[in-house]
């Protein structure tokens, strides 16, 4: 039993990371319809930038801020820049968000170097919690709530806001949205940025637990692709259940078959394609 | 129906010849390249004759690869091998097939590059067959008439299921599936309106396609002897799609251009810098916002103008009227 | 017909590539007189996940050249480095690229692993290029699939996994839980230890497998805390290992467990600065240690951080030492004929290196060198290795002492 809920929790927190991953990757793409590969990027992009903040002696907090805000605005360029020329043409858009991500992977190969890298643990979470003979490492404790308070608010944004509704109705409908007088280009910008700020976050908030390293930005993509697959296209609830499954069965698939785990996944995935095309809470139509 | 059987005639014949006149290195090198024309050819089909844009087809050629690998250990008989490695390419192409082709665009690209990635992470991670240290396989292909280990021996092989597999698929284009599937990608509910399904013929196409690039997966290992996950990582698969945009988007033969100039500008950029990944991606990003066509269409381009400038006036009424019909025969 | 034209043109096009390709790549000859430059060359991982590696071996090979004036005897050296980034495939088409093009006098290589079984394999069967294993650690690149054409300047599994078990029993503790990647060098390495460590006296408790690019290592760390062990055992090379590391100071398991790693992470002075203070009084074996008292080792180590501002580690070391290795055998062999190269190795090659005295073995084709047992100690404020007992000459068996394999 100990065992089981010591494990839970690193499900969870696992989980928590991977909702932040995808949340991003989704709603980018039910909203603009945009592939965005490079995703991942600015997921690792984040921790590497929050890094070298840290090394230059500010705390974990500050590095964290300044990283989200340094990604944002590199989000908005590249999405100023290219990403904005290439709405309608799926083909485009992949050979160019996979040319972001050679290009910024190697990149930041030549200025952080091929080793691995990690974010110092912020010192007020250094500490475990024992309990009934369990460790809890605070800091993922800590992931956990902030993965937790971060589904909350996407959640009361999206059902309670005005812009949430906007967002809402643009997933289905977005030429609807801009008939109504809306500035689609306004939109679309700060929906981006949002996704590649949430997953900037969600890299520094990973950065003391996986770290970073070359040719991580795939590890990440595919992860948040397989979640986004079976949560749906441009649901955030979608994508925190499928989180939760994905965790969970990483991490329990590797405690009894370990060599399995994957296979799982996969096998789950393809059950709920077949079932649901769209995945568990998708509604964009295909 | 002839042109296909002339142009296959020129290009067995440039196979043929070409080693005499090219070092032993380049030999090697072209061996490669036949292999990765083969598979850029089959995606070629996808994407330019289907509208399918898969960042995740090296999962059918390393789906072969891996077969022959494998089977390598209890049969020897290529044949065998090589059916084995179509027959499961095929497998799993009626599997992912069946649930991606319901899904358009970037859906389709999505869920083909997830299965991918799954395999990658199998692969990788099983222990069986080496891991993400891959397996070294023993293979020496004989077809009845002597063992192939020479590299001269290997590239003729290669050339040989190049040539054959070109001529299929410029079989299969110009057939009325072809065309339909063509028109499919061109104006789908027009053709929905003429009574066709879109699915049956993508699905047709996809399967051929799948079969090809397990076909130019198993080969693959005839050449390297070994078999690792990186076949299955989303680097192999953008690769092989830089090479049919840079050799020609809708064409047969571009791809497989593609796959040349592509081979040739990693071998010697790789060698000067090891900024290779950035080049790359420069490239990618390049071809989209500039919005140029492939080497094919460029030299389609040169030489019709230069045709032009070389016969001014000859007979300008007559052959006017032909070029005309062969591009609606073409198309 | 128009079509067909241009499909000409089209092939023509290509076959133009191919020959201009030719002429400018395969006219070049090659030569074997005096004041001809020696072509040295390499294929490693430069990108990728094992960069790290295949740098540290690039910096070496480059210093020992700086220092020699790049020369060997009074022959110019011409090196070439090929980026494999840890795929066997392409370090396979480095190979033929170096030693069909620009025919290569010398190779190195094989910055992973199944790059050395690879390169073992083409070399064989080739008889090209005497091939210099840089990296790989595979024991039957000493016995089964030993090729007179390769020779090991690292080591060997068996040689740290076993050294470890013997010091771990002896001076650490008799209780321990394995940890290691499931592939192929972790179940040797695995295998190897726990015979060793039972041998002499301890008794392994549970044998754990972590798949490679496991980020998230909590589940085995639970496992792991089921047992009453006195020491874990790691050998989780690549990204995996510092992971695991610090997840082991994260779960509180650096106070009750000593961390003994089998020389696939901690011995890099980036990892320790990755993963800090979690690698306090945890143990590592290394065929290299910065702090060694010799004179050749001073200056290696001063030349070396003159140039790159950075402390070498073990890849360095043996980047240096086959260059070393390359510029003795020419030198001795008077030539630069793959014969004369390999049978000038087969007689014997020994030497002094930064590392300690290395005899390279013709039994097995790999170095007999010192092996150094390290240990994490906090110092000022920075965290360092001290090296806390040496291990004189080990040597490779010449056979496969026939372990029963860890399961």
């Amino acid at each position: 039993m100990e065992f089981f809920i010591a494990n839970t929790v690193s499900g969870l927190a696992y989980a928590m990371l991977l909702f932040l991953m995808a949340a991003g990757l989704s709603i980018i793409f039910g909203l603009m319809k945009i592939m965005n590969l490079a995703h991942g990027s600015f997921f690792i992009l984040a921790g590497y930038v929050a890094y070298t903040f840290s090394r230059s002696g500010m705390n974990f907090w500050l590095s964290m801020v300044l990283a989200v805000i340094v990604i944002s605005i590199f989000a908005l360029i590249i999405e100023k820049l290219f990403i904005s020329r290439v709405h309608g043409s799926e083909t485009d858009q992949v050979l160019l968000t996979v040319g972001l991500v050679f290009v910024l992977g190697d990149l930041a190969l030549w200025i952080w170097g091929g080793n691995f890298l990690s974010i110092p643990v912020p010192a007020i979470f250094d500490f475990s919690l024992d309990f009934a003979g369990m460790t809890f490492p605070a800091y993922r404790l800590f992931v956990i709530a902030m993965g937790i308070l971060f589904a909350f608010v996407l959640w009361y944004f999206e059902a309670k806001t005005r812009v949430g509704m906007i967002v809402r109705a643009g997933v289905d409908d977005m030429e609807m949205v801009s008939a109504l007088g809306f500035n689609v280009k306004i939109i679309f910008s700060g929906v981006f940025i949002f996704g590649a700020a949430l997953a900037a976050f969600g890299g520094v908030l990973s950065g003391p637990i996986l770290g970073m390293y070359p040719m991580m930005e795939w590890e990440i993509l595919v992860n948040s692709m397989i979640v986004v697959i079976i949560g749906g296209l441009g649901s955030w609830k979608g994508a925190f259940i499928a989180s939760m499954i994905v965790g969970f069965v990483d991490i329990f698939g590797r405690i009894y078959m370990p060599t399995f785990a994957m296979a799982f996944i996969f096998i789950l995935m393809v059950a709920i394609l077949m079932v649901k095309p769209t995945g568990l809470f998708g509604r964009v139509e295909s | 129906m002839k042109k296909a059987f002339l142009s296959t005639g020129l290009l067995l014949i440039t196979i043929l010849i070409l080693p005499l006149f090219i070092s032993p290195f380049l030999v090697y090198l072209s061996t490669e390249i036949l292999v990765f024309a083969i598979f850029a050819m089959s995606l070629g089909l996808i994407m330019g004759f289907g509208g399918m844009p898969s960042l995740g087809h090296c999962a059918l050629f390393g789906l072969g690869a891996y077969t022959v690998a494998i089977l390598s250990e209890y049969t020897a008989n290529i044949y065998l091998l090589l059916g084995a490695a179509i027959l499961i390419s095929l497998c799993f192409s009626i599997v992912t097939g069946y649930i991606a082709i319901r899904n358009k665009g970037v859906f389709f690209l999505m869920i083909t590059l997830a299965f991918t990635q799954v395999l990658f992470l199998i692969t990788s991670r099983m222990k069986f067959w080496g891991g993400n240290d891959g397996y070294s396989a023993s293979v020496t292909a004989n077809f009845g008439f002597g063992e192939i280990t020479s590299n001269m021996g290997l590239f003729y092989m290669m050339g040989f299921f190049f040539v054959l597999s070109y001529f299929l698929l410029k079989l299969f284009v110009n057939a009325p599936a072809g065309k339909v599937l063509k028109g499919m990608m061109e104006n789908e509910g027009r053709m929905i309106a003429l009574g066709y399904n879109p699915k049956t013929y993508k699905m047709i196409a996809y399967l051929i396609a799948g079969s090809m690039a397990g076909l130019a997966g198993g080969l693959y290992i005839y050449k390297t002897q070994f078999v690792s996950p990186a076949l299955f990582s989303v680097h192999m698969g953008a690769e092989v799609m830089i090479m049919v945009f840079i050799g020609g988007l809708g064409t047969v033969f571009g791809p497989a251009l593609g796959a040349g100039a592509f081979v040739f500008l990693q071998n010697y950029i790789s060698t000067m810098t090891d900024r290779w990944p950035l080049i790359l991606g420069l490239l990618f990003i390049a071809i989209v916002l500039l919005k140029r066509g492939g080497i094919l269409h460029l030299i389609q381009f040169v030489t019709t103008f230069g045709l032009k400038l070389f016969k001014p006036s000859r007979s300008r009424n007559a052959p006017v009227d032909k070029q005309v019909k062969g591009k609606e025969q073409a198309s | 017909m128009k079509k067909n034209k241009r499909l000409v043109l089209a092939i023509m096009f290509v076959v133009s590539m191919f020959l201009t390709a030719c002429g400018s790549g395969g006219g070049q000859a090659s030569g074997d007189g005096e004041g001809e430059p020696i072509k040295l060359g390499f294929t490693l991982a430069l990108t990728g996940n094992f960069a790290f590696m295949g740098e540290g071996v690039k910096e070496g090979v480059e210093l020992f050249f700086e220092e020699n004036g790049n020369k060997i005897g009074d022959r110019p050296v011409e090196l070439f480095f090929e980026d494999d980034a840890g795929d066997p495939q392409k370090a396979l088409k480095n190979y033929q690229q170096l030693t069909l093009n620009q025919e290569v006098d010398f190779l190195g290589g094989g910055t992973i692993g199944s790059i050395s079984y690879a390169l073992t394999e083409a070399a064989e069967k080739d008889k090209r290029v005497p091939i210099i294993n840089v990296v790989g650690s595979g024991n039957s690149l000493s016995w089964g699939e030993k090729s007179d054409y390769v020779w090991r300047i690292g080591f060997s599994s068996l040689n740290y996994a076993g050294t470890l078990g013997v010091d771990m029993a002896e001076n650490i503790g008799k209780k321990a839980v394995v940890i290691a990647s499931d592939y192929v060098a972790g179940h040797e390495q695995a295998t190897d230890f726990s015979a060793n460590f039972k041998e002499h006296g301890g008794e392994v408790l549970d044998i754990l497998w972590a798949p490679s690019g496991t980020s998230d290592f909590s589940s085995y760390i639970n496992q792991i805390k089921q047992h009453d062990a006195d020491a874990v055992y790691m050998f989780i090379p690549g990204a995996d290992g510092p992971r695991f590391v610090q997840q082991f100071k994260e779960f509180g398991l650096a106070e009750n467990y000593a961390l003994v790693d089998g020389g696939s992470v901690l011995n890099a002075p980036s990892t320790v600065e990755a993963v800090g203070d979690a690698v306090v009084d945890g143990y590592v074996l290394s065929h290299y240690h910065v702090g060694l008292e010799n004179e050749l080792n001073k200056k290696f180590v001063e030349d070396y951080t003159a140039k790159y501002d950075k402390v070498p580690d073990n890849y360095v070391i043996n980047g240096y030492d086959t260059a070393k290795v390359m510029s003795e055998s020419i030198q001795e062999a008077g030539s630069t004929e793959v014969g004369d190269i390999i049978d000038t190795l087969k007689a014997g090659l020994s030497f002094d290196s930064p590392r300690g005295p290395i005899e390279l073995d013709p039994k097995t084709n790999h170095p007999i060198q010192n092996h150094y047992i390290l240990k994490g100690v906090e110092k000022d404020g920075e965290i360092v290795f001290e090296l806390v007992r040496t291990y004189e000459k080990v040597q490779m068996p010449a056979e496969d002492p026939g372990y029963e394999k860890a399961k």
